[in-house]
C-alpha cells in the first residue's frame, strides 16, 4: 500500500495541503457558513485532545476541550457546541453516562471516539445516543469527514412537506408531528425519516442509509443503523415492537411504512 | 490454534497430469483426505458393511458387556452347575439307598417265602399228586400279590423231581418272559444262595417300571428241588425317588432364583456408584468441571467416589488456575493493545499533519516524515492484528453471519487489491463459478480472509497472475487463490497459519504485512466451521483455498474446489471462462509484454523488479477496468 501512496511523482497539488499553511477555511462547504462551527473535545487524555485541537482549527473548527465528563456538562450549555467529540473512556462520570445526559437536554450531534471495538461498547454508546463511533486510531481525514457530515450542512431554504405514515415533516423548520403534536428528534434520527419518507416506494440498505445519512464511502458498522432504527422507532411508532413507519425488509433494509 | 490443528494440507494425492513435480509427501496426521469425485461414496458404503460386523463382533464379545450383567451371569451359571452337582449327588445317594433298604427286605422276605414253601412242600410228602398241585397252586397264589405292600410275582419251576412231579406254577405267567438262561444257571449254581438282578418290567400302561427279579432254590426231601423265582415291583421306591427328585429340582430352582437375586443386588451395590463415577468422569469429560460423585459411607467404593471427587476438584482447580492465568494474559495483550492506540492516534494524526505538509520541509525530513507515516501505519496495523488474534485466542470472536452474496464479496476483494496488484504487474484473472452465490458469512471476516489471501498471492507471485477461482455445492461455497510464484514446499504448507511463520526468512517483506494475516484469517474461517487450507510446490507456486459452509456451524465434508492443482501457467492463463460481473478480462495475448513467456517465470524472482510499479503494470490497470 505505502509503494503506491508515496509513488515519486511530486504532486504540488495535494487537496488540503495548500490550504493549511493558511488559517482561512479551507473547505468549500464551510465557506458557506457565517460562523465556524464549534465542536467540543471531551477526552482525558490531553494529548490527543491537543491534537484533535491542532488539527480541527486548521480545517477551520473552533474547539474547546474538556478533560472529564463533569467539565463537559458544565461547559455544554455555555458553549453550545455544533457537534460533541465525546471519548467513551473518562475518569469519573464515563462517556456513556455523559452522552445519555447531553442526549437529555440537546440533540447535538454526538460522535464517540473509542478504542475499543467490541461488540458491547459501540451499541451501548450507540444506544446512548451518540450518533456515529470513530475507533481509535484514526485518520485525521476520517475524523473530518466524520464531524463534517454531521454538523448540519447548510441546505438550500425549502418549502417540502413531507408525509410518512401519520407523520408529517416539514423539512426545513426540522419538524415532525403527529396530529398535530411535535415529535423531538435529533437531527440525525430527523435525516434518517426524511431520507426514508422521500422515497417510500424504495427499500434502502444499511449502507446505502450509511452513504445518505452518515455520509460513508465505504461500508462501514451497520449496527450504526440499527441502533438509531431502534432508537427512531421508540420516538415516532405508536407501538415500537410493531413498527408501521420504518418498515424492516428482512435481509435487504428498511423502507417507509404505511403506518396504519 | 497452530496449522496442524488446521484441515489444511490434504494427503491426499492428485491423479493431475503435473507428473515431475513432488514425490508425494503426505503430510501426515492430519485428518481424513477430502476425498473428491465418486471414490468417496462409494469408499463410505464399502465401509458401512465392516462397521456394522465390528458392532456385532463387539456385542458378542462378553469382555463389552457391563459388569452387572457378567457378575449375575457367571454367578448363575456356578450355581446352576453347583446346584446340578448337589441335586445329582442328592438324587443318587437317596436312590441307592431305597434301592438297598428295598432289596434287603425283598432278599428277607424271599428266605421267608423259601422256608415257607419247603415246609408246605414237606407236609405234602404223603398227598395225592392232585392235592399237592392244588396246594402249591394255592401256595403261589397267596404268595403272589402281596409282600410289604407291593406286588410281587411269584413262579414255581421244578428242576428235579425224584417223586411227584409238580408242574409249573405261577401268578403271573410273564414273569417268564424275565427269567432267562443265565439267571436260571446262577440260581442253579448257588442253590442255597438267594439270586437276584433289578429288571424293567412293562407295566399295563406300556411303562417299564423298575423292578427286582429274585431266584432261589428249593429242596424239598422226598421230591425233589424248584427254582422259586419272584418277581417285586420297585414302583413304589420309584414314585418316591421322583417324589424326592422333583422337591430337589424343586428346591434347586427356588435356591437359584435367590441365587440369581442376591447377585443382582450385590452387582448393583458395586456397580451402581461406579456408574456414577463414570458419569460423573463423562459430564466432566463434556466440560462440567463441577460433576461431582454423591458418596455415603466409608467402604471401598465410597473411598473410589472419594478419590474421584478429589481428582476433580484438584483438576477444577487446575483448570480455574490456568484459565485465569490464561485470561489475564489475554486480557493483559489487549489491553496493552488498547492502551497503545490512544497514543498512537495522536502520533498518527501528528504524523499525518506533518505529511500534509511536507513540502514545506527541507529534504531530508520530507523522507522522515514519508517513514514516519509508514511505520506508524504499520504499526497500526500490527496492532490491529494483534488485537484481533487475542480477540480469538479469548473466544471472545463473534460470528456476525448474514445472507451474502459471495462472488459479489471476491469480486470486491478483487477490486480492492487491483491498484495493488497493477503496481505489481500482476494479472489477476477471476472466474467466479456459478454455484457459489450466497451463503451466511460474516462479511467483514470473509473480505478479511480473501483479501489476506489475494495480498499475499500478490506479494508472493513474483508478478505472475493470480487466479481466483470460485465454486460452490449445496452445502459448501469455496475460493481459491493461486499463485504461480515463488511458491512453498507441501511441508512449509502445514507451517503457514502460523503466527509470524516466514516461509524464507532471508527474504524481506516487501507489502509490510505483520505475520498474523493467514493466522487471523484461519481463525475467521474456523470461526464459521469452515477450512482454510494452503498447498504449494516449491519455486511453482502456492494454492490456497477457503472453504465455508452454506450456513455456519453445518459440517462441512468436502470442497467444491480442488486444494492440489497443477501449477500449469498456461492452462491458468488460456482459459478463461466468460465473467457474470461484466469485467474485460486481460489475457496474455492481449498483453504480451505483461508476463514473461511460461518457461522464464520460474527464474526472474527478483523482489526488487516485482516492487516497482512498472508501466504495464499501470497499463493494466487501466486497461482491466
Amino acid at each position: 500500500m505505502q509503494g503506491v501512496l508515496t509513488a515519486p511523482e511530486p504532486t504540488a497539488g495535494h487537496p488540503s495541503g495548500a490550504a493549511c499553511g493558511v488559517h482561512a477555511p479551507p473547505d468549500g462547504t464551510m465557506t458557506s457558513m457565517t460562523t465556524p462551527s464549534r465542536i467540543l473535545v471531551v477526552d482525558d487524555d490531553q494529548a490527543i485532545a491537543e491534537m484533535v485541537g491542532i488539527v480541527l482549527r486548521g480545517k477551520g473548527f473552533e474547539v474547546a476541550t474538556s478533560p472529564d465528563g463533569a467539565s463537559a456538562l458544565e461547559a455544554f450549555p455555555r458553549l453550545r457546541p455544533d457537534l460533541v467529540l465525546l471519548d467513551l473512556m473518562l475518569p469519573g462520570m464515563d462517556g456513556i453516562e455523559v452522552c445519555r445526559r447531553i442526549r437529555r437536554e440537546s440533540g447535538v450531534p454526538i460522535l464517540m471516539l473509542t478504542a475499543r471495538t467490541d461488540t458491547a461498547d459501540v451499541v451501548e454508546g450507540l444506544e446512548a445516543g451518540a450518533d456515529d463511533y470513530l475507533t481509535k486510531p484514526f485518520e485525521p481525514e476520517e475524523l473530518v469527514a466524520r464531524i463534517k457530515a454531521r454538523v448540519r450542512r447548510a441546505e438550500p431554504a425549502t418549502t417540502e412537506q413531507l408525509s410518512i405514515g401519520d407523520l408529517t415533516i416539514d423539512v426545513d423548520g426540522h419538524e415532525v408531528r403527529r396530529a398535530g403534536e411535535l415529535i423531538s428528534l435529533t437531527p440525525l434520527e430527523f435525516d434518517l425519516l426524511t431520507q426514508l419518507a422521500r422515497k417510500p416506494w424504495q427499500v434502502f440498505t444499511r449502507d446505502v442509509l450509511l452513504r445518505d445519512v452518515w455520509g460513508y464511502r465505504h461500508s462501514a458498522d451497520t449496527r450504526l443503523v440499527n441502533v438509531h432504527v431502534q432508537r427512531l422507532r421508540s420516538k415516532i411508532e405508536q407501538d415500537p415492537e410493531n413498527p408501521a413507519i420504518v418498515v424492516t425488509v428482512r435481509g435487504v433494509g428498511y423502507r417507509a411504512g404505511s403506518g396504519s | 490454534m497452530s496449522a496442524s490443528e488446521a484441515p489444511g494440507s490434504e494427503t491426499g494425492r492428485t491423479p493431475g497430469a503435473h507428473g515431475p513435480a513432488s514425490p508425494a509427501t503426505p503430510a501426515a496426521a492430519t485428518p481424513a483426505p477430502i476425498a473428491e469425485g465418486p471414490t468417496e461414496a462409494s469408499s463410505w458404503a464399502s465401509a458401512a458393511w465392516p462397521a456394522w460386523r465390528a458392532r456385532l463382533v463387539q456385542v458378542a464379545d462378553p469382555r463389552s458387556w457391563s459388569l452387572a450383567l457378567r457378575v449375575v451371569l457367571v454367578t448363575t451359571l456356578l450355581s446352576t452347575i453347583a446346584l446340578l452337582t448337589v441335586g445329582a449327588y442328592l438324587s443318587t445317594v437317596i436312590a441307592d439307598g431305597l434301592y438297598e433298604q428295598r432289596r434287603d427286605r425283598v432278599l428277607e422276605e424271599t428266605i421267608e417265602v423259601r422256608d415257607d414253601l419247603g415246609e408246605s412242600l414237606a407236609q405234602l410228602s404223603g398227598a395225592t399228586s392232585t392235592q399237592q398241585q392244588d396246594a402249591v397252586s394255592a401256595f403261589v397264589q397267596s404268595t403272589g400279590g402281596q409282600g410289604g405292600g407291593d406286588r410281587r410275582e411269584v413262579a414255581l419251576v421244578p428242576v428235579e423231581t425224584t417223586g411227584t412231579v409238580f408242574p409249573v406254577a405261577s401268578s403271573d405267567r410273564t414273569l417268564f418272559d424275565e427269567v432267562d438262561a443265565e439267571f436260571a444257571a446262577a440260581v442253579a449254581e448257588q442253590p442255597d444262595a438267594v439270586s437276584w438282578r433289578s429288571i424293567g418290567r412293562a407295566d399295563e400302561t406300556g411303562r417299564t417300571a423298575p423292578a427286582l427279579l429274585v431266584g432261589t432254590r428249593v429242596v424239598v426231601p422226598g421230591s425233589g428241588s424248584y427254582d422259586l423265582y419272584l418277581i417285586y415291583s420297585l414302583q413304589e421306591e420309584q414314585e418316591t425317588l421322583a417324589f424326592v427328585q422333583r422337591v430337589i429340582l424343586g428346591g434347586g430352582l427356588v435356591l437359584l432364583s435367590l441365587i440369581v437375586g442376591i447377585a443382582i443386588v450385590i452387582a448393583r451395590m458395586v456397580t451402581t456408584p461406579l456408574k456414577r463415577a463414570a458419569h460423573a468422569a463423562e459430564r466432566m469429560a463434556a466440560g462440567d468441571l463441577a460433576s461431582r460423585v454423591e458418596v455415603a459411607g466409608a467402604d471401598e467404593l465410597a473411598r473410589v467416589g472419594e478419590s474421584f471427587n478429589d481428582m476433580a476438584r484438584s483438576l477444577q482447580q487446575k483448570v480455574d488456575d490456568l484459565t485465569e492465568l490464561s485470561r489475564v494474559q489475554q486480557r493483559f495483550v489487549s489491553d496493552v493493545s488498547h492502551e497503545l492506540r490512544t497514543p498512537l492516534t495522536t502520533i498518527r494524526m501528528a504524523s499525518s499533519v506533518l505529511d500534509s505538509r511536507r513540502e514545506e520541509l527541507p529534504g531530508e525530513l520530507q523522507r522522515t516524515t514519508e517513514l514516519l507515516a509508514a511505520q506508524v501505519q504499520r504499526f497500526e496495523v500490527l496492532l490491529a492484528d494483534l488485537l484481533e488474534i487475542s480477540r480469538f485466542d479469548a473466544g471472545a470472536a463473534e460470528l456476525e453471519a448474514l445472507r451474502e452474496d459471495m462472488s459479489a464479496l471476491v469480486a470486491r476483494a478483487v477490486e480492492d487489491v487491483r491498484p495493488l496488484a497493477g503496481a505489481r504487474g500482476c494479472l489477476l484473472d477471476v472466474r467466479l463459478g456459478e454455484g457459489a452465490s450466497t451463503a451466511v458469512v460474516d462479511a467483514r471476516r470473509v473480505d478479511r480472509i480473501l483479501r489476506n489471501l489475494l495480498t499475499n498471492a500478490i506479494e508472493h507471485g513474483a508478478g505472475g497472475p493470480v487466479l481466483v477461482q470460485t465454486a460452490g455445492d449445496e452445502d459448501a461455497v469455496a475460493v481459491v487463490v493461486q499463485d504461480f510464484g515463488h511458491g512453498i514446499s507441501p511441508e512449509d504448507a502445514r507451517r503457514v497459519f502460523d503466527r509470524f511463520w516466514r516461509a524464507d526468512p532471508s527474504r524481506a517483506r516487501t507489502l509490510g504485512g505483520t505475520g498474523l494475516g493467514l493466522s487471523i484469517s484461519v481463525s475467521d474461517a474456523h470461526l464459521h466451521g469452515g477450512w482454510l487450507q494452503a498447498w504449494g510446490q516449491e519455486g511453482e507456486g502456492a494454492v490456497f483455498r477457503l472453504t465455508l459452509p452454506r450456513r455456519p456451524g453445518t459440517e462441512l465434508v468436502r470442497s467444491p474446489l480442488r486444494l492440489e492443482r497443477p501449477f500449469d501457467r498456461t492452462l491458468a492463463d488460456a482459459s478463461v471462462s466468460p465473467t457474470p460481473t461484466g469485467e474485460i478480462r486481460i489475457g496474455p495475448d492481449l498483453l504480451p509484454d505483461l508476463d514473461p513467456p511460461p518457461g522464464e517465470d520460474g527464474e526472474s524472482e527478483d523482489p526488487t523488479e516485482a516492487d516497482l510499479p512498472t508501466g504495464p503494470g499501470t497499463a493494466t490497470e487501466g486497461r482491466t477496468r
